[in-house]
């Protein structure tokens, strides 16, 4: 027995001597551990070191991302108030915008560290407003029945209106150039659907016919649009099971459909998530949004969409809920949804494999922005089980420490 | 080092330290033993430690906080989902000479590899055992079952080792 406990003693040894603890593991973790004084709220525990201002400890020769090295975390200023008029936005900045709560027609413009940097002031009668992904305009009143949509400049003014509008309740988004749009038209009549482009001042354009379905319409949704590679993404869902049955790549300049991808099996997705530039797309197992009759994909996984090449598979359980700007990092729920939204998410970098922050709860998922020209995510959850347009927004840079807004907020994106 | 009880009431940075700082470190290497990869572990520690902070009050008095501890590291290991998928889409680690273990005997190669096929409960075993020296005692607090239970577990963990060997 000795001469086995020697053996296996050894063994152990080189294994634990591969990989030492980091330095200072225990002083970090007692520092970190001792900062998490909100367990009502599951925010990984850097973003609530950085909520309650504890002095900022330089943390090195961490091993692991994942220990969020606190020196790094911008700490919401305490002295900024979200009441105040922070003036016009700066041009070129991009800013992420969510309503004033003391007055009704004013946007704050938040910029990607978290600061308060401007004040924007809509026209009250315009209804609900939402910011272009870099916040230098905004659209407002499309999906509004009749669908005549208007774009304002950055500073709130009416730019000259689409011309048009979009037929049918088609909601646009927002291309990678932050200035056009592309949508969906669909004539009813006709069961005809046409992938659109919008832009301020000019027509609605028409790019291609997306179907002609004479029996059951599917419905069409944009799920990317790239004017810098020319191409969108659009993906077709079965209206009576909303998995998607079919994926088209479309040339923005010609209408040329470069690719289309019938799903054989649709029930065993979920949904089909695209990157923004176009050239990568998800397609989350039906298990990620806790599906459990009938069969589910066995991963979940990211390809190309120029050859359907895999980047990444993961987890059945796991859904792609965005891409951030580059294409470096993805943001997933990380265990099946709950009442409808995931509530456990992580942000995966797609080069390493690891996970880089996560979140578990209690919000649900609201909505996610790329932080345009960086690697940020801009993310938002909401409260569960209760109608409150109020959120808890969060900044989550790409070292995977985060920032708080000051306040909920209800977000104009 | 005394070992503090911890009454009830607020928990300091102070008291924990003191309790289950000195158990950090055998807490990392319990889940690295377990997980076998040093991000996976980093983790687990971290979450173990969150985990010991909101429960340090169910600490019972006169009670040794390093099996407590190391329970929760244990528990944390078990639930750790994220290896999971870490382990499809992670890339094979390619051994380089920085990472390549030591050259070792051929009989050594053998114990390495046989230690390496072992589940996860009975490598957790052994290493608590013989690379950390806890008490049977204390093995079996973190395991979950008895001294005796725990000396069991032990034993029928080194005879996939050593099919021969007798337990005395």
């Amino acid at each position: 027995m000795d001469e086995l406990r020697s053996e296996i003693r050894a063994a152990f040894e080189k294994e634990q001597a591969a990989h030492p603890p980091v330095a200072g593991l225990r002083h970090n973790v007692v520092e970190a551990v001792s900062a998490h004084r909100s367990p009502a709220r599951n925010f990984q525990w850097v973003a609530v070191a950085a909520a309650v201002l504890i002095a900022v400890l330089v943390v090195a020769g961490l091993m692991s991302t994942r220990f969020h090295p606190r020196a790094s975390v911008p700490a919401a200023t305490p002295n900024a108030s979200p009441l105040a008029d922070y003036g016009p936005p700066p041009a070129g900045v991009p800013l992420l915008y969510v309503n004033d709560p003391s007055h009704k027609s004013w946007l704050i413009g938040f910029d990607w560290t978290g600061q308060p940097r401007a004040t924007v002031k809509i026209d009250p009668s315009i209804g609900s407003v939402g910011m272009a992904p870099d916040g230098q305009s905004f659209a407002v009143g499309f999906g509004a029945k009749g669908g005549t949509g208007e774009i304002l400049d950055r500073l709130g003014q009416p730019v000259q209106g689409v011309g048009g509008g979009l037929p049918g309740s088609s909601l646009p988004i927002w291309a990678d150039d932050y200035q056009h749009m592309c949508g969906v038209s669909s004539d009813p009549s006709a069961l005809v659907s046409t992938l659109v482009t919008l832009a301020p001042g000019q027509a609605v354009k028409a790019v291609a016919i997306l179907g002609r379905d004479q029996s059951l319409p599917g419905s069409y949704r944009i799920a990317s649009c790239s004017f810098r590679n020319d191409e969108a993404i659009v993906v077709k869902t079965n209206t009576n099971t909303s998995w998607p049955d079919e994926l088209l790549a479309v040339r923005i300049s010609t209408g040329q459909v470069v690719s289309d991808n019938t799903y054989a099996t649709p029930e065993l997705l979920s949904n089909v998530v695209a990157s923004a530039d176009s050239t990568l797309i998800a397609e989350n197992s039906s298990k990620s949004v806790g599906q459990l009759q009938g069969q589910n994909a066995p991963s979940t996984i990211i390809r190309r969409v120029s050859d359907r090449s895999v980047v990444a598979t993961l987890d059945p359980g796991m859904g792609v809920l965005a891409f951030n700007a580059d294409d470096s990092l993805v943001l997933v729920s990380t265990t099946p949804w709950a009442g409808g939204q995931p509530t456990a998410m992580a942000i995966i970098d797609l080069r390493s494999g690891q996970s880089i922050w996560n979140y578990n709860g209690p919000g649900m998922f609201g909505n996610a922005i790329g932080q345009p020209g960086g690697r940020d995510f801009a993310i938002y959850v909401r409260k569960p089980t209760v109608e409150d347009p109020l959120t808890d927004l969060m900044i989550v840079h790409a070292d995977g420490t985060a920032t708080d807004f000051p306040r909920r907020y209800t977000p104009a994106w | 080092m005394q070992e503090l009880a911890m009454s009830r009431g607020q928990t300091d940075r102070a008291d924990f330290d003191a309790l289950i700082g000195p158990h950090l470190d055998a807490g990392y290497r319990t889940a690295l033993a377990i997980l076998r990869d040093p991000d996976a572990a980093h983790d687990a520690v971290q979450e173990s430690a969150f985990k010991a902070w909101r429960k340090l009050n169910q600490l019972q008095e006169g009670k040794p906080a390093r099996p407590w501890f190391l329970a929760i590291v244990a528990n944390q290991c078990r639930s750790e989902r994220r290896r999971h998928w870490w382990s499809v889409i992670r890339m094979a680690e390619v051994e380089t000479d920085a990472n390549r273990p030591a050259e070792s005997s051929a009989e050594n190669v053998d114990i390495d590899r046989e230690l390496a096929k072992l589940p996860r409960e009975d490598r957790l075993a052994l290493f608590l055992y013989f690379y950390l020296d806890l008490p049977m005692e204390e093995v079996g607090a973190v395991l979950g079952v008895s001294a005796g239970g725990a000396k069991t577990r032990v034993y029928r963990a080194a005879r996939k080792l050593r099919p021969g060997l007798e337990m005395n």
